[in-house]
């Protein structure tokens, strides 16, 4: 009797090579340290660290999260160490393991932008940039970035002049069309697309009356996103042909193959990281053993393979 | 740290609304430091979506040896409630121990006074059972809205430490704040003492109030609502002096839950 070979989950994110589809999204790993003492980052596909910024971010004044049905808001207000720190205490511990590390950037203008990735594009062991675009940008009157094509546009591009690393855009969700938003990253010059960022929510204590999050409203995460993520990228995948990459409530395998199918070549799992600490190492074997059991030998034959009805 | 499905060994109900869970699991047993936490999955599902970040209570050993821990939780929200109806047998998520813990006082000869304020109780035995075997005299003030909000005082009790307890009605102890209590007893102290506090924010800023203006060491255990409980989702932050003058977040889950109280700011630096 003969044993099928393991299946081979590796994909291509464009020039990236991953050796498996499965990552860690930004602000729900941090720099890999804590989560690295549960979960071996060298079984993943990548890591997608904490959001980086030109100078150190304090972050908003508490209360930062708030529960809610189907998931949780969050406004920490992108605290992070600054580029120059994570190059030097963080990513030396990340270049130990035998995986991607994906810097995720943002900025309040698009010369941080820039600036960051330039910064980035010289440091070994970062093996891409992911742009958070959720963030307003204070010189056109705090419009954020993912919001409107040609700022959009204007940040990727800028980006794109600074680094030679494979370039990533992370998509927010509030937008009218997210097809034309993602043609506005591609002409920027996107490798690819990871969709969708949080969404904005705001919850209420009846007793106070007041709002859970110091900052009123935050970004809704949690198992609430699948279906919008879902319809999102499906709505990304025919405006563009970037690869891209799925986020929004992943917290089983199922979830992973719908995301596949839909279009997405990887995926990032997020707020499952802080209810269910070791879901994503979890979740590579069981995508091996759904692909031996499924005689698919190559992830390729997922990823876009999604049969629509018949229309009329 | 661990990350275990434990099976749930025994429930006993403290009162109406406080009830003690006990777990078998020596690696997290023998690891547990007075002062740390554990986050508790308190359904299979995704409702609620987060674990309960829950101090330890007690370390349960067999034959001398520590084979499991148990929690001390108050009913108050969705997620208590459910944890309220375990039952013996269930399997529950647990990631434990976390986050830093009480530490004896400097002085070997110090008193250790430790001020505790209803669920804020559940730490202190453990912390008092090791600091009477490092030769320090204990005492325990304990406070409460009502006497049902009294708890612990058997186990200090059992241990032989001396309590002191303070209802806000008047039920049960002294009619007022245990903060009363702990200026009157400190008011006839001479020797040194070293305070400990975990409760409601508003106790424990009074006791550090009352630690500082005598010049005692105050260390006090925080809680804040919190996602991870391992120091990522960067939620559970309290404003902390840092080492050059100005401040910085601290997170309760990584660098906390024990702080000392010195470190701390209580009132927010933007303010």
């Amino acid at each position: 009797m003969t044993e099928r070979r393991p299946a081979d989950l590796g994909v291509d994110v464009g020039s990236l090579r991953l050796k498996n589809p499965i990552m860690l999204a930004s602000g729900t790993v941090g720099y890999g340290e804590e989560i690295g003492e549960l979960v071996d980052l060298s079984e993943l596909g990548g890591i997608v660290v904490k959001g980086l910024s030109l100078e150190p971010v304090t972050g908003n004044r508490p209360q930062r999260i708030a529960e809610t049905p189907g998931g949780m808001l969050n406004s920490i207000g992108l605290q992070n160490v600054g580029v120059e720190a994570f190059v030097r205490d963080k990513l030396p511990n990340l270049r130990r393991y035998d995986t991607r590390v994906i810097a995720n950037i943002w900025g309040k203008t698009v010369q941080d932008y820039a600036a960051v990735a330039a910064r980035l594009d010289q440091a070994e062991g970062v093996h891409a940039l992911e742009l958070n675009v959720s963030c307003p940008n204070i010189k056109e009157g705090g419009i954020s970035f993912g919001t409107d094509p040609k700022q959009l546009h204007e940040v990727t591009a800028a980006a794109r002049a600074a680094t030679s690393k494979p370039l990533w855009v992370k998509l927010a969700p509030g937008v009218t069309d997210i097809g034309l938003i993602a043609r506005a990253a591609e002409e920027g010059g996107a490798d690819a697309l990871s969709a969708i960022n949080t969404i904005r929510g705001m919850m209420v204590n009846v007793e106070s009356r007041a709002p859970m999050l110091s900052t009123v409203f935050g970004g809704y995460s949690g198992p609430g996103l699948l279906p919008i993520a879902l319809y999102l990228l499906f709505e990304i995948r025919k405006a563009t042909p970037l690869p891209l990459i799925g986020i929004g409530g992943i917290n089983e395998l199922e979830h992973v193959l719908q995301f596949m199918i839909v279009g997405a070549c990887a995926v990032q799992i997020g707020t499952a990281n802080f209810y269910d600490p070791t879901f994503s190492s979890r979740v590579v074997d069981e995508l091996a053993q759904w692909c031996r059991n499924h005689e698919i030998d190559s992830l390729a034959e997922l990823v876009g393979s999604l049969r629509l009805p018949r229309q009329g | 740290m661990f990350e275990k499905r434990l099976t749930l060994d025994a429930v006993r109900f403290l009162n109406s609304r406080c009830f003690v869970l006990a777990f078998h699991a020596p690696e997290i047993a023998r690891a547990a430091r007075p002062g740390q936490f554990l986050m508790l999955a308190a359904s299979d599902g995704i409702e609620p979506l987060l674990r309960r970040p829950m101090a330890v209570y007690q370390i349960l050993e067999s034959s001398g040896e520590p084979v499991g821990f148990s929690v001390l939780v108050e009913r108050t929200g969705k997620g208590t409630t459910l944890m309220s109806k375990m039952q013996a047998g269930d399997e529950v998520a647990v990631l434990g121990p976390l986050g830093s813990s009480f530490a004896p006082p400097g002085d070997a000869t110090a008193e250790a006074v430790l001020v505790m304020g209803g669920v804020g109780a559940a730490p202190f035995p453990l912390f008092a059972r090791a600091l009477l075997e490092a030769g320090h005299t204990t005492r325990a003030f304990i406070g409460g809205r009502t006497s049902e909000h009294l708890l612990c005082a058997e186990d200090f009790a059992a241990l032989g430490v001396p309590v002191t307890q303070a209802t806000d009605d008047g039920s049960a102890g002294h009619h007022g704040l245990v903060t009363a209590a702990l200026t009157e007893y400190l008011s006839g102290c001479d020797g040194p003492v070293a305070i400990y506090s975990c409760g409601p924010t508003p106790m424990m800023r009074a006791v550090d109030s009352i630690a500082s203006a005598r010049g005692l060491p105050h260390q006090v255990s925080l809680e804040a609502p919190m996602a991870c409980g391992i120091g990522v989702c960067l939620s559970c932050v309290v404003p902390a002096v840092d080492e050059a003058g100005g401040w910085r977040y601290r997170r309760i889950c990584r660098e906390g839950p024990v702080f000392d109280a010195s470190t701390l700011l209580w009132e927010h630096p933007d303010d």
